[in-house]
């Protein structure tokens, strides 16, 4: 185990603040504003002091956004003509 | 030929709450508008859903009709204890994940590659800047093919899970209902799904 990490660790410690792993745990939740406001605040704070973090939190957010940008292809008027013949031709009267 | 007009893009809730009984009565009925308005309500979010699944147009427009025929069949069936949508999405689902099956030779990439190391709690490795890649990449064919495919590596439930909440972006209660799952379940699954994508996407293009 590294010094390196150990400092850090015991920083947030003191600090009250989450580690970068609870960050990771928490990231849903602060996307879209749904955690507490001490967590929040907290969440925050670590991001100040973590650069990595940070990193994590910019990507997390833009991999969770870019799926609304994915095309919204629609099927064509004859194909739903065409379903609505079949479905009709389906029904057992 | 009557006309089908474009469905609107708003929540399936929103969308069919107007009359969804009157809906189901006319499916009952086999009435010729409830048919009409089944495809025009439905027909391009299954089929959008579907071909997220598939990637192949010919296979998701057998799924909506595979689909759409069950309901009007099985349409006495339905309890009303649930909405219709949630019933339309479940066997949209799991039609297009039975058809998945067969052509499972590909390799499967474990999701938990995706997931940050730690020690003490602290991450281990240094993460890329993606400040560096510019908002105009995510609209590129190829990159959005790569994603495509990054998300067709997901198992499936974290697919099926993601596929509805990032992507056709369903309200978190509707994702819940359609999978039979608690809110803290479903986020987990979306959670562990994004994880994987953006480390899968990070290797690729940003170092
Ligand atoms: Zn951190």
């Amino acid at each position: 185990m590294s010094v390196k990490h150990k400092m850090i660790r015991m920083m947030f410690g003191l600090m009250g603040l989450p580690t970068c792993e609870e960050v990771e745990q928490f990231a849903y939740d602060f996307l879209e504003g749904q955690l507490d406001p001490y967590t929040m605040k907290a969440v925050e704070r670590h991001l100040k002091a973590c650069k990595n973090c940070q990193r994590f939190i910019t990507a997390y957010r833009k991999t969770a956004a870019f799926g609304k940008t994915f095309k919204k292809p629609s099927l064509d008027l004859e194909f739903k003509q065409r379903l609505f013949e079949f479905l009709i031709h389906q029904r057992v009267s | 030929m009557e006309g089908y007009p474009k469905s609107q893009d708003v929540s399936p809730v929103a969308a069919s709450n107007t009359s969804e009984n009157d809906l189901i009565s006319g499916l009952r009925e086999k009435a010729d508008w409830a048919y009409r308005e089944l495809i025009s309500r439905w027909s391009d979010k299954l089929y959008r859903l579907s071909l997220r699944f598939l990637k192949r147009q010919e296979e998701a427009e057998e799924i909506v009709q595979e689909v759409l025929l069950k309901v009007v069949e099985k349409i006495d069936t339905f309890k009303g204890g649930s909405s219709l949508y949630t019933w339309l999405y479940r066997i949209t689902i799991n039609e297009s994940l039975m058809r998945l099956r067969p052509d499972k030779g590909k390799v499967l990439v474990s999701w938990e590659e995706g997931l940050p190391q730690y020690e003490n709690g602290i991450h281990l490795q240094e993460f890329s800047d993606w400040a560096k890649l510019p908002d105009e990449k995510f609209a590129e064919k190829e990159f959005q093919q790569f994603v495509q495919e990054s998300i067709g590596l997901l198992p499936d439930d974290l697919k099926t899970a993601y596929l509805l909440r990032d992507v056709e972006q369903l309200p978190e209660e509707e994702v819940c209902k359609v999978l039979e799952l608690t809110k803290p379940a479903m986020k987990n699954r979306v959670h562990r799904a994004r994880l994987f994508l953006r480390k899968r996407i990070e290797a690729q293009y940003v170092r």
